[in-house]
């Protein structure tokens, strides 16, 4: 079962980083961004799948293909964002990643802008 | 997988091997310096209280095997072959043949051929003094050598094995 | 991949800090400096193609 593998190595890298820690702090940090790096490698299969279902689905209702792409592009945006700024967090440089995650929502903005937009239209045409 | 491990040991016996002999040549330059010192004492000794030739002298105070000791007798052979071999010319053709067996660095081997300019060439006096003079400096070298072996012996070995280990990760 | 990278940059990580520690015994702080600077690198050439590999999936799956 995956989940025993994926908790096996957290644990193990959990360790190695506090070990690490004791003895040269800053190459703890590394072995946090590879640890996030392997586990999210080990999950791209499952994620691709549930992506694809999700696309399968929408074309059967009839969603235009923009809104479903918007959407999975914010959901790229957040998790590398995150991703990111909690390593810069727990590096201890907060400042570096509240401007990540600023980055962050600003790109976010950006992409869904045209969404709103057609949002906006609608609720105008519907109006009055 | 075997064959990854006996790659692996092979690298880290090279390498510790390769640590030991460099701390080696630190080991070894203070020892032989204290050599060269107590021999030279000994010759202090027979040129004041016995009147043999160099060359017999040299041959008296050698009674270890040690690669110092075949620099007196290399001297002492090149002396015996006559033709009109001086005792300096035979003591620097003996240092240039066994300096690369020793642990000597530069500054030793320059001390040792100014000892070599002083031999045979003045009185009794003269020769005491000069062999007193070698024995301070050998003693100030004697001194820095010991700090560099107390400093880089451990340290040489430690890097040996610890570069071998860096190796295997790297390679694997 | 997977277990395997963790493990190597933990011992690089692991090599450095006692390499560090010799260095510094035998006063050569700058060698012990140089060492860090060289672990640092080997690592950063280790995670970099990891690093590449992650954002092709991330562009991949959420079709960048």
């Amino acid at each position: 079962m995956d989940i025993f593998q994926i908790t096996g190595i957290g644990i193990i890298s959990t360790i190695i980083i506090v070990i690490l820690k004791s003895m040269k702090p800053d190459f703890a940090m590394y072995v946090a961004i590879v640890t996030g790096i392997v586990i999210f490698m080990l999950l791209i299969g499952k994620i691709s799948a549930v992506v694809d279902l999700l696309r399968e689905f929408s074309v059967r209702v009839n969603i235009k293909n923009l809104y479903l792409n918007t959407l999975l592009k914010i959901t790229g945006i957040a998790y590398i964002a995150e991703f990111g700024a909690e390593i810069c967090r727990d590096a201890g440089e907060s400042a570096v990643a509240s401007k990540i995650e600023l980055a962050g929502k600003v790109l976010i903005m950006v992409i869904a802008a045209p969404v709103i937009t057609s949002l906006l239209d609608l609720i105008i045409n519907i109006m009055p | 997988m075997f064959l990854k491990m006996a790659g692996c040991l092979l690298i880290l016996s090279a390498s510790s091997l390769l640590g030991h002999l460099v701390a080696q040549t630190f080991s070894r330059r203070p020892e032989e310096l204290r050599t060269m010192q107590s021999m030279l004492n000994r010759l202090e000794n027979e040129i004041k209280f016995m009147s043999n030739h160099l060359s017999e002298s040299f041959r008296r105070i050698c009674t270890e095997n040690s690669v110092v000791a075949d620099i007196f007798l290399d001297a002492a052979g090149f002396m015996d072959t006559g033709e009109r071999v001086t005792a300096q010319k035979a003591w620097e053709m003996s240092i240039k043949n066994n300096i690369k067996k020793t642990a000597f660095d530069k500054e030793d081997e320059k001390i040792l051929l100014d000892f070599g300019q002083m031999l045979g060439v003045s009185d009794l006096e003269g020769q005491l003094k000069n062999i007193r003079f070698t024995l301070r400096q050998l003693e100030i070298q004697e001194k820095k050598a010991e700090e560099a072996r107390r400093k880089n012996e451990t340290m040489y070995r430690r890097l040996g094995v610890l570069g071998g280990l860096a190796l295997i990760i790297l390679l694997i | 991949m997977g277990i395997d990278l963790i493990f190597k940059v933990a011992l690089v990580g692991i090599l450095v800090a006692i390499l560090n520690a010799i260095l510094n015994n035998s006063e050569r702080e700058v060698e012990a400096m140089l060492t860090s600077l060289a672990g640092l690198i080997v690592i950063l050439m280790m995670i970099i193609s990891e690093i590449d590999h992650l954002f092709d999936a991330i562009r991949a799956i959420f079709n960048f």
